[in-house]
């Protein structure tokens, strides 16, 4: 049998969690010995033009993988937009309006076509879960459909659309528990389809905290890694490391690495250093010199930087209110959590003072990691599920 | 140390007889109750980051409010200033009436803002005083 990953776009340099593991995930099934072929659209990524053909349409091959892509056609952007404003706003939607947030956001016939012309002898696994190309090649697809859906808790995930093609799905890959536990409270989706995966990482080299903090001239430092913007909450991390800094006159810098932007307040330049984008090498590094990651989003759906932090054997301090990276850390024992500034500067003061503790949750974060999240295990698990679901190579 | 399973999914959870973070978390919890900084027992209300969240988008976007960039240089920047000083002369009265509906929108935001302090402020005294009301009980 044959499986195919269906994505609406597909490139090695696309950015984004759920490209990066469509791409991981075919790369490795693909080492296992199943054959693996990517169907995509010729749209180019995420923040192109969803009516425009950037790829020549046919068979290629990326990274090693088979790649068919397939032509989109124009369809009424404009009425996708006033749909698209109003859930972004928070504002319901009727029925009518679900189809033209449907019916006008990717249109790829071709690529439905293909779908039911081979879904006799082949498993089709859709990522993720708010595109046409998703909700109507799973139909496309029937009873071999298996969903990666990547679900954050979003007015999206709670149109009428979706509950029907989650219910239907052969298999629906999870990459967190409180992934499953909000798909199931929306859904009501039956635990025989369910799976809870996660995404894989591969284990880095150990870092050079010490090389890190040399060539910046930094002491002890607080991390964030990432996009810095309000939606990472990093405007949120800033403000408090600089009353932390103020109140308790702490020797402690806030080193920021990653795309975006942040507005330093005036006097804590010298404390703040945003480095922008590093090297793979650099971030490595970064990540093992610090006293803790600092990851203040709500809205993570697994957090690979995290994964990332603990392969270095640094703990983790993250945001209360997201249910995600506070499971991480209670499952791993490696990190822990803050819903207000008192908190936070309560549960920073014990990793700067506790340096043995935070240590030992930095190693509890790297077996967690090791144990879950390394390739080959999440590999396991993809061959395991399917061989469940009816797959067979 | 061995590793145990979750009972939802099969990932391994890493259980360390010396160090567990959900007690430790209780710990400095209830260190900071003591104190009188959050109420005993009381989680923390999840609405406060997001109001903190949408104030800091409000700050972001009024500090920015009327701000024109001209990222081309010489002439041609020169050409799409005078373009620009032209299309908002013709546009005045429009950008008159919005600059009073962002004012009314920054001052609902000050207010907002005078709120929030306000109420910690009582929430932090409710603290204090329940505090060293079980400490005499």
């Amino acid at each position: 049998m044959k499986l195919y990953f269906v994505i609406p776009w597909y490139g090695e340099e696309i950015p984004g969690g759920a490209e990066a593991e469509c791409r991981g995930t075919a790369k490795h099934l693909r080492s296992r010995g199943v054959d693996v072929e990517v169907l995509t659209t010729c749209i180019r990524e995420f923040q192109s033009d969803w009516a425009r053909n950037h790829h020549r349409p046919g068979l290629s091959e990326v990274g090693g993988i088979p790649v068919r892509r397939f032509p989109v056609r124009r369809c009424n952007k404009r009425a996708f937009d006033e749909v698209n404003a109003r859930l972004m706003a928070g504002l319901p939607i009727s029925r009518q309006e679900e189809q033209v947030f449907l019916d006008h956001m990717v249109l790829c016939p071709d690529l439905e076509r293909f779908i039911a012309d081979h879904r006799a002898d082949a498993y089709f696994s859709f990522i993720p879960y708010m595109f046409a190309t998703t909700v109507n090649g799973a139909k496309a697809a029937g009873n071999h459909a298996i969903q990666v859906p990547c679900l954050h808790d979003e007015a999206y995930a709670r149109l009428s659309i979706y509950r029907g093609m989650f219910r239907k799905a052969r298999g629906i890959v999870f990459q967190t528990r409180e992934e499953l536990a909000l798909a199931r409270d929306l859904y009501g989706i039956d635990d025989a389809s369910t799976a809870v995966i996660g995404a894989g990482i591969e284990l880095p080299e150990p870092g050079n905290g010490a090389g890190f903090q040399g060539r910046h001239g930094l002491g002890d430092y607080l991390l964030f890694a990432g996009r810095k913007s309000t939606g990472k909450n990093t405007p949120l991390l800033v403000d408090h490391f600089c009353r932390y800094v103020s109140e308790t006159g702490a020797e402690l810098s806030l080193v920021l690495i990653g795309s975006g932007n942040v507005q330093i307040p005036a006097g804590f330049s010298d404390r703040i250093l945003d480095l922008g984008f590093v090297t793979a090498k650099d971030k490595q590094d970064a990540l093992e010199g610090a006293i803790a990651l600092a990851m203040p989003s709500v809205n993570e759906s697994f957090s690979i930087v995290l994964m990332e932090a603990w392969a270095q054997g640094s703990p983790v301090l993250v945001h209360g209110a997201c249910d995600v990276t506070v499971g991480h850390c209670k499952a791993s024992n490696g990190g822990l959590w803050f819903r207000n500034y008192a908190e936070f500067r309560e549960t920073l003061n014990y990793l700067v003072e506790h340096p043995e503790e935070a240590a030992r949750m930095g190693a509890n974060g790297r077996r967690y990691v090791q144990q879950n999240y390394a390739w080959d295990r999440v590999t396991d698990r993809w061959l395991h599920h399917l061989t469940r679901w009816g797959f067979s190579k | 140390m061995r590793p145990d399973t979750d009972p939802v999914s099969d990932l391994f959870i890493i259980a360390d007889p010396e160090l567990d973070v959900v007690q430790l978390m209780a710990r400095l919890r209830e260190n900071l109750a003591a104190r009188g900084e959050v109420l005993p027992g009381l989680e923390p209300d999840p609405t406060e980051q997001r109001l903190e969240a949408a104030l800091a988008r409000a700050r972001d976007t009024l500090a920015s409010l009327g701000t024109l960039e001209i990222h081309r240089e010489g002439w041609a920047g020169r050409l799409e200033s005078f373009a620009r000083r032209l299309l908002r002369k013709a546009i005045k009265p429009h950008l008159l009436h919005g600059a009073a509906s962002d004012q009314a929108i920054f001052d609902l935001v000050l207010a907002l803002l005078d709120r929030q302090f306000r109420l910690q402020q009582q929430y932090h005294q409710l603290a204090t005083r329940m505090a060293e009301y079980e400490r005499h009980q």
